[in-house]
């Protein structure tokens, strides 16, 4: 009798479930997220950035910082798993910066898009609420982009110090250097 | 009635003097110098290595990775040069008080690398920082790199 009354309960629990008791949530006319692009653009990933290039990038993006006496910018790059290849911190630069540089750096080769996207999507209101729940990886902070050459992401650059904006403006000074 | 038992006391070892005092953090140039230097003398040896250097606080300052250098070297490299700033000892000594059977010496903070290459970089005998090397065939080789980067500085 016991056992006819567990086969019962067990047989009821999963009607009760199927049916989806459970309610789903509905869609929100009002999400971007809910429609399905067509395509998916995937910009492939290069031959890791070499020492001497990552250099010569770090040095067009100090050079911009020279030009517009902006001491303190920490200067990341990294390949393309975002792990660091170039790093320097001027003297003037601020302690906050030596980890958020290489963050934006990583975030920027790992996701394949400038970190400014992430800010400006997270600025647009709760639907992109979600991001900075994808991991440890991502930043949104604009400044680190990526280094794409020959149509290929060999990897990334990460400028952190002044305000986003002039992050950014060293960052993309950096990157323009292979161009 | 219990006689007290007089115990001939060994006279305790002499503790090694104190370390130096930590100096102003390693400036970029500084740390450029030393990196230089010690890439200088890793590439005798063939291998690829990668090159870090951290101030007092444990911060990087400075970081270049040789093409094709092991993955892991990142990680190892900063951590080596964490270890020697923080402590401010070579890396070396956890490496050589783990051999000797002190494993305490590797649990007492989780970023500690005991594995010889991180040394602290001096000026006007003061603590400024540290370099850390890894990816030679082991921590001695790493660590001949390493001093090559210290040697510069003085």
């Amino acid at each position: 009798m016991r056992r006819l009354m567990l086969t019962a309960g067990a047989l009821c629990a999963a009607l009760v479930l199927s049916t989806g008791a459970f309610a789903q949530v509905p869609a929100d006319p009002n999400n971007p997220n809910e429609t399905v692009p067509d395509a998916q653009p995937n910009t492939p990933y290069g031959e890791p950035i070499n020492l001497e290039t990552a250099k010569k990038v770090a040095a067009a993006a100090s050079a911009e910082s020279a030009k517009r006496n902006w001491a303190g910018m920490c200067i990341a790059v990294v390949g393309p798993s975002g792990d660091l290849v170039y790093f320097e911190k001027p003297d003037l630069c601020q302690y906050a910066s030596v980890t958020i540089s290489q963050a934006k750096a990583r975030a920027a080769a790992r996701y394949r898009r400038p970190t400014l996207v992430f800010e400006r999507l997270i600025g647009k209101g709760a639907f992109f609420n979600y991001l900075p729940t994808l991991g440890s990886d991502f930043i949104a902070s604009r400044g680190g982009n990526p280094i794409v050459v020959g149509g290929k992401l060999i990897g990334a650059i990460g400028v952190s110090g002044g305000t986003g904006s002039q992050d950014d403006t060293i960052s993309q000074a950096g990157a323009a250097a292979l161009k | 009635m219990f006689a007290t038992a007089v115990h001939a006391q060994q006279p305790a070892a002499a503790p090694p003097p104190p370390p130096p005092a930590y100096g102003p953090p390693v400036t970029t140039e500084q740390a450029k110098k030393a990196v230089a230097a010690a890439i200088t003398e890793a590439k005798k040896s063939g291998y690829l290595f990668t090159f870090a250097v951290v101030d007092p606080s444990g911060d990087l300052v400075y970081f270049e990775k040789m093409d094709g250098a092991p993955t892991a070297s990142n990680d190892i490299g900063i951590g080596k040069a964490w270890t020697a700033a923080t402590f401010k000892r070579p890396s070396k000594a956890f490496f050589d008080g783990m051999e000797t059977g002190h494993s305490f010496f590797g649990q007492l903070h989780p970023r500690i690398v005991a594995s010889a290459g991180g040394i602290p970089l001096m000026v006007d005998g003061k603590i400024v920082g540290a370099i850390g090397v890894s990816g030679g065939a082991n921590g001695l080789m790493d660590n001949g790199a390493a001093q090559a980067g210290v040697d510069a500085l003085k």
